[in-house]
């Protein structure tokens, strides 16, 4: 052990003496490590790690899958009567809970705030193992069909609604209409489960602040009876050890089928139809798609480990190599190999522990970042922390790479050189690194590199033009208002248009705002008529989604209007049957887009007539643009939920509207309304994008790193290799070799490290796309031809750099200097 | 006048360091005629490597002026230069620069192969064969450096300077890392190259080898201190 210790003490005396070589190791390392400890770390979390539930590994998120004759999933939703009988009859779960989530007005506060709710049955406190800070959890009182008006409020409503109240027990709220008896608060440490998940494909993350019973879910007493798949609530349940999961879903289908198939008795749009339950894994269903982007990120990560780590081999061999002298010496006098082992080790081990010291500040910087601009994306990146899977993965790269390390210094002192140096007698110009593992270190670097570059570029191209494709719409200054009820009992149809009428009049009179339109977002999800429209004339069928709008809609998003007209005040009052089609849709109903006077049916009594073509546009994820139908307002009378609820205000320039102005105008105007959003259509388009965003980022990070670490790299070890060979260069450039002479020469001799690596990285890269090969033809296409042939150049660039930088000292100067010192 | 193939004016060198000014030639000035053989000598650090580099145009004076066959060499560009010593210059190290990785024949020929009109490989086989007879290694043409002994790795050097037939012959110590045996055949190669009408300057420790020489300069402190008269220029 002293000798151990004595040791890394003249490791880190003869380190002392070159902190150039000292820094450049631990910041190549200390960089690369971070991101990979904050990488691995990240997978741990979302991979790897144990959800913190109870008994985690049996718990499954069921879903209602509606299939059609043709064996397609065509919802994904349970109606309500499944959902409570699956809940009822059930006995493959040992236990299970309903969860389903809303929005809503908590109308007993002042500011009127928009609060996420949950509804869940007792069991869904248990399955969790929710934390209760004050007070208590759900219990029989408030099991289903209880009708106990109480609530239990998070953590953070605790703190920012209620001050932290202690005394906030027995008080109560009033939540959309309707009041409740606070009976607890969730610890601190809860983290919520995000099982409400998707969306028509959009992961929704949401964070509920308060929890109500069951009974009170916002499904319409009509809606309980119907078998329409609509509802967004799911069955959390718990699996038997008496039943696999295929044997629950079979039990499961089997119990809700029966149902079904009663309920669709007479109606031929359902006909052959069929419901399946399928269990989903709890974990699955929680990452979501996160999964794909974890698995890139940490591939991007090795990689950058692996180049980073060949530099540093070849750092610590050249210096290996340049210390022979004074190893040769100590070999001279008698000290063996494993000594020399010795001496490398703790030279390693110190400099990896520097580095490991510097990778952990960055890896708690990436967690912090991760946490502060991905808490919403990914799911559990708030778990992330330095934990003991982080601890183990150090202590085994200080170790690994440590041996690795001083095996290779050792490796590059063979015993012939060793003589050879110490009998100096017959001088030569030869390397005393083998070339071949310096070629090989080349290869390793370029591989890599452009493997990494690639498919970053690739990604980062796909995300770039998805971010700055245009959208054909001007959304600049305009503004998504989406309204919430704020009473229970919904108002006739009739009234509530004439409220929300006067609404709209308000705001428009207000003088910084330029025009009201009562239509949805145009980035909010448009409706969709299932099974499509049928064109008249030819009997055609075709999809598409519509939205419903008003006269203001198109001048106000400057969507440009092709042919025909836009809807005028008329057809928007007296329910005209007219209709607005986008190109795309257009296109698909007649031959370049004549369709002015086509007349479509959605059923046999709702036929339309398009009147006008608009440009398409285009959601921030769209890649390609969807078709598209718009109606005039009124024109359907019972219109959903976010269609009634939405205006788009136009600001006038430099103008600017807030929640409380809103609030204060709907007021004066109508006691059932409150405001449920206030967004500008930037920020939503760039929330919608920031997936994009940071693909974008972290792409080009990866691209950018790559390429430096393999240029840094490879000039080391060229600059290496070229400067053992200065003393061959100088006597070539004495008997009369001009310049460009030996840039050939060591461009030739490095060329076939640098051809091999290109080859390397093409079959790598086919290999992977090979083993995804359901993308295989997607994939490989001529347009990847120009990235690959940049890539290539990239990487050739910084070689040909890498190759001359070096040589500069050599061939510039006055040719003595190069013959000098090597006496 | 019209045999100077080497001629130095003046010549003086300085080299700057941080610290001090070190004058390593002080206003040298002499010059080679075409079939010499000069020696030139004196204590270590009296510049004689300087000298010896400035010659062959390894590296660039600091004052003065310097001929070779008449023409003005003293500032010519990098490449230019390169293509003087490829044509006008063969040099001998001390410790004999033969490259690792070529044969003896590749070694021989790499003068020719940076020949600015590269002959064919015919010919180059022919005058790096005729070369290494002059030096009696023609039955090593195809072995490494390393599987040669000093003294024939010497021999090897000298075929190469010879053989893109040079005006002159620079040699630097050539016996230094060679026994007296060795360095006795390594002389008599020198010597019988002269007497076939090859120029040589030879820096050397050697009294012995000095004496070989028909001319003899000795350098003191960067100063010639003593000169045949007959030779001396300017
Ligand atoms: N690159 C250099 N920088 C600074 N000083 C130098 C440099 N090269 C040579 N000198 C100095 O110039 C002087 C002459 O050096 P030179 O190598 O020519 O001596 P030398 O006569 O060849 O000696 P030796 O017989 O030991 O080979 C010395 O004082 C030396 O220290
Ligand atoms: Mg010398």
């Amino acid at each position: 052990m002293n000798l151990f210790l004595y040791q890394l003490k003249q490791a880190y005396l003869s380190l002392k003496q070159k902190p150039g070589f000292v820094f450049s190791i631990v910041a190549t390392m200390g960089i690369t490590l971070g991101a990979l400890l904050c990488i691995l770390t990240l997978a741990y979390v979302m991979l790897i790690k144990p959800l913190p539930y109870p008994e985690q590994d049996k718990l499954y998120v069921t879903s209602n899958e509606q299939i059609n004759p043709q064996g397609q999933v065509m919802f994904e939703q349970f109606s309500y009567p499944a959902f409570m009988t699956l809940y009822d009859k059930q006995d493959v779960f040992s236990q299970a809970a309903l969860v389903a989530h809303t929005k809503g007005v908590l109308l007993s506060q002042d500011d009127l705030p928009m609060m996420e709710a949950t509804y869940v049955s007792p069991e869904w406190f248990e399955l969790t193992g929710m934390p209760i800070l004050i007070g208590r959890a759900f219990q029989s009182s408030e099991a289903v069909d209880t009708n106990n008006p109480v609530v239990v409020i998070s953590y953070d409503t605790w703190i920012n609604n209620f001050s932290a109240d202690a005394d906030i027990l027995e008080k109560t709220i009033n939540f959309n209409d309707i009041s409740y008896r606070i009976v607890g608060v969730v610890g601190q440490r809860f983290i919520e489960p995000q099982v409400y998940s998707y969306y028509f494909g959009v992961n929704y993350y949401r964070k509920t602040q308060l929890w109500f019973p069951w009974d009170f879910n916002s499904t319409q007493p009509e809606a309980r009876n119907t078998w329409w798949p609509g509802l967004n609530g799911k069955v959390v349940g718990k699996l038997s050890v008496e039943f696999t999961k295929s044997q629950a879903e079979q039990k499961l289908t089997t119990l809700i089928n029966d149902g079904w198939l009663n309920a669709i008795i007479g109606f031929e749009g359902f006909k052959g139809t069929t419901i399946k339950i399928a269990l989903h894994d709890f974990k699955k269903v929680i990452i979501g798609d996160n999964r794909e982007s974890v698995c890139f990120l940490l591939a991007g990560i090795i990689g950058l480990v692996v180049i980073a780590f060949t530099n540093i081999a070849n750092l610590m061999t050249s210096r290996a190599v340049m210390q022979q002298r004074a190893i040769a010496i100590q070999a001279a006098i008698g000290a063996k190999k494993s000594k020399l082992f010795n001496v490398f080790f703790s030279e390693a081990l110190l400099l990896i522990s520097l580095s490991l010291l510097v990778a952990f500040f960055i890896a708690f910087f990436g967690f912090y970042l991760i946490e502060y601009y991905l808490g919403t994306a990914l799911s559990r990146a708030s778990e992330m922390t330095v934990n003991g899977f982080t601890l183990i993965i150090s202590v085994m790269i200080l170790f690994v790479f440590a041996w690795t390390f001083a095996k290779i210094s050792v490796k590059s002192i063979n015993n012939k050189v060793l003589s050879a140096t110490i009998n100096t007698s017959g001088k030569g110009t030869g390397n005393q690194l083998p070339p071949l593992f310096r070629q090989l270190l080349v290869v390793c670097q370029v591989t890599t590199a452009s493997v990494l570059i690639f498919i970053s570029m690739n990604l980062f191209k796909e995300a770039w033009n998805n971010i700055n494709a245009p959208s054909y719409l001007d959304i600049e200054q305009v503004t998504a208002l989406t309204l919430a009820p704020t009473q229970k009992s919904e108002l006739s149809a009739k009234s509530a248009l004439l409220e929300l009428t006067l609404i709209k009049q308000k705001l428009a009179e207000l003088p910084q705002v330029e025009i009201v339109s009562h239509s949805a977002s145009p980035f909010a999800f448009f409706s969709l008529w299932w099974p499509g429209i049928t064109e008249q004339e030819s009997n055609e069928k075709h999809n598409m989604v519509y939205r419903i709008v008003d006269e203001h809609y198109f001048p106000l998003l400057q969507q440009s209007l092709l042919t025909g007209e836009n809807f005028s005040r008329d057809d928007v009052r007296d329910l005209k049957k007219v209709m607005i089609v986008n190109d795309v849709l257009a296109n698909k109903i007649a031959e370049q887009g004549q369709v002015l006077g086509k007349k479509v049916s959605f059923t046999d009594d709702h036929i339309y007539t398009i009147i006008g073509v608009v440009k398409g546009m285009k959601t921030p994820e769209e890649s390609d643009i969807a078709e598209r139908a718009y109606l005039p307002r009124s024109a359907v009378a019972d219109l959903s939920a976010v269609e009634k609820m939405s205006m788009l205000i136009k600001l006038k320039d430099q103008q600017q509207l807030t929640r409380k102005q809103v609030i204060d105008i709907i007021k004066e105007v109508s006691p059932s309304f409150s405001v449920d959003k206030l967004q500008s259509l930037e920020d939503v388009r760039y929330q919608r994008l920031f997936n994009k965003i940071v693909t974008t980022i972290t792409t080009a990070l990866v691209s950018f790193l790559s390429l430096m670490l393999a240029g840094i790299g490879i000039y080391g070890i060229l600059s290496y290799s070229i400067q053992i060979r200065r003393f061959e260069i100088g006597t070539r450039l004495a008997i009369g070799a001009k310049r460009k002479n030996i840039v050939k020469l060591i461009f030739k001799d490095n060329a076939g490290g640098v051809f091999i690596g290109i080859v390397a990285s093409i079959f790598i890269l086919l290999g992977l796309f090979i083993s995804f090969d359901g993308h295989l033809n997607q994939y490989i296409s001529l347009e990847m031809l120009p990235l690959f042939i940049l890539t290539l150049s990239l990487i050739l660039m910084v070689s040909s750099l890498a190759c001359y930088l070096p040589l500069r000292k050599y061939i510039n100067n006055p040719v003595i200097q190069s013959l000098k010192g090597s006496e | 006048m019209s045999q100077a193939i080497l001629e130095m004016k003046n010549i003086s060198k300085v080299f700057e360091t941080e610290e001090l000014e070190t004058h390593a030639l002080k206003g040298i000035s002499f010059s080679v005629n075409k079939g010499d053989y000069v020696s030139i000598s004196g204590p270590s650090g009296c510049g004689k490597s300087t000298l010896l580099s400035i010659m062959g145009l390894l590296d660039v004076s600091t004052g003065g002026e310097y001929l070779i066959e008449g023409i003005n060499v003293t500032d010519l560009t990098l490449d230019q230069a390169a293509e003087v010593r490829n044509a006008k210059i063969g040099f001998i190290f001390q410790s004999f620069n033969l490259i690792d990785e070529l044969s003896v024949f590749d070694n021989v020929a790499l003068p020719l192969r940076y020949h600015s009109d590269k002959p064919s490989n015919q010919v180059i086989k022919e005058r790096v064969t005729a070369c290494l007879e002059k030096v009696a290694l023609s039955h090593r043409i195809s072995h490494k450096p390393n599987q040669l002994s000093g003294g024939q790795q010497q021999r090897v050097a000298i075929a190469r300077a010879l053989v893109a037939e040079p005006a002159v012959l620079l040699v630097d110590e050539p016996t230094g890392n060679l026994d007296s045996k060795s360095g006795d055949l390594v002389m008599e190669v020198l010597e019988k190259l002269n007497e076939s009408g090859t120029t040589i300057c030879m820096v050397t420790h050697d009294p012995r080898y000095a004496d070989m020489a028909k001319t003899k300069i000795q350098l003191l402190d960067g100063t010639i201190l003593q000169a045949p008269k007959a030779k001396l220029a300017g």
